[in-house]
């Protein structure tokens, strides 16, 4: 009875120590998945201009990319027209003018892009190269930039007034 | 031998009367003092031992992800106080990816929040997690104590979603620690 009236203390002692024993192993663990994403943002074009009567017109568009892609992936940015030039006496893509009338484009992309082949705007919905990109390539947290040059032939055939026509840039990463 | 048989029970209920009388020696009460000694303490529990960073929407959004925690105090009436810190105690591996000790630019910094209900007071604005020294994530002042089934604290997670990180999966684990004085 003794012994039982001594332990009692030492059992309510060991009761208040027991919040000790809610700790946990008190860590966590950060899980990130990284995968292949791209990014474009298009700057604005200006309006064709011409140096001399019936030079070319000419004008360039702006972007900036951002990539990442896998070890064994590629990326790609190109640009398409889903639609002709507004209007119906001036330029077209379909139907010019005249045969050889072609919007005509330079690629110039930073590192790690690799600038896709100069060409002529043929036909509505193709997507053509704007730059390619290899396995494991990044672009800086910043992104990186590139630009496309534009061509038109001045044809004397378009009649006077404003002509548009949008230009669709997609970039992808695998 | 039929004498032992009829004298055992008389016997044997002799034994028990006196046993009774015997407690009986030492008085009808007894007292004794329980004392305790009552000191500052912490624990906690972490919420989800895995936490997820994930970037939502549009493609190179910020990575973000939220740890849970419950956390149990009793500061000293006067002169006492406590936190609750946390250190990267392993970086993000493998390689190629984001680092905590050497990011590959200085926003790629593993950045967080703090929500802390009451008695703790959460961090201020955004901390910086780091691998060699505790950050903080909560303070407590003297005399707090939280009840029995604790309060609960978040760390909100941010990290810059750098194009130049290697696709794969990447961990880091988090060590919180809390102490009470």
């Amino acid at each position: 009875m003794k012994k039982l009236l001594l332990a009692l203390p030492l059992l309510l002692l060991g009761s208040s120590m027991s919040y000790a024993q809610i700790v946990s192993v008190p860590t966590t663990t950060l899980n990130l998945t990284v995968g292949a994403e791209s990014a474009i943002i298009v700057g604005s074009t200006p309006g064709f201009s011409t140096s001399t009567a019936f030079a070319a017109y000419n004008t360039s568009t702006p972007f900036t990319y951002y990539i990442r892609t896998s070890g064994s992936g590629a990326g790609a940015i190109t640009v398409k027209f889903t639609g002709d030039w507004s209007g119906t006496a001036g330029p077209k893509i379909v139907g010019p003018p005249t045969a050889g009338d072609y919007l005509s484009y330079v690629n110039t992309v930073s590192l790690p892009g690799s600038a896709g082949a100069a060409g002529n705007v043929t036909a509505l919905n193709n997507a053509y190269s704007v730059a390619s990109f290899a396995s494991g390539a990044a672009s800086a947290i910043g992104g990186n930039t590139g630009s496309v040059a534009w061509s038109l032939v001045n044809d004397p055939n378009y009649a006077q007034g404003s002509y548009n026509i949008t230009a669709t840039f997609t970039i992808s990463a695998s | 031998m039929t004498n032992v048989l009829k004298t055992a029970p008389l016997l044997a209920l002799a034994l028990l009367l006196t046993a009774s009388t015997a407690h009986a020696q030492y008085g009808d009460t007894g007292t004794t003092t329980v004392s305790v000694t009552i000191g500052p303490q912490a624990g906690l529990t972490i919420t989800n031992s895995s936490t997820p960073l994930t970037a939502g929407g549009s493609n190179f959004n910020l990575f973000s992800g939220s740890t849970g925690l419950t956390y149990f105090v009793r500061t000293t009436t006067t002169g006492g106080g406590g936190s609750i810190t946390l250190k990267v105690t392993s970086d993000f591996s493998p390689s190629g990816g984001p680092s905590v000790a050497s990011p590959l630019t200085p926003a790629d910094a593993l950045s967080y929040t703090c929500i802390v209900a009451s008695p703790g007071t959460a961090c201020t604005g955004t901390q910086t997690a780091s691998t060699s020294s505790q950050t903080n994530l909560a303070s407590f002042g003297t005399n707090v104590h939280t009840t029995s089934s604790g309060s609960t604290a978040s760390v909100d997670w941010t990290l810059a979603n750098d194009p130049s990180y290697r696709t794969g999966t990447y961990n880091a684990t988090i060590t919180f620690t809390i102490s009470a004085s």
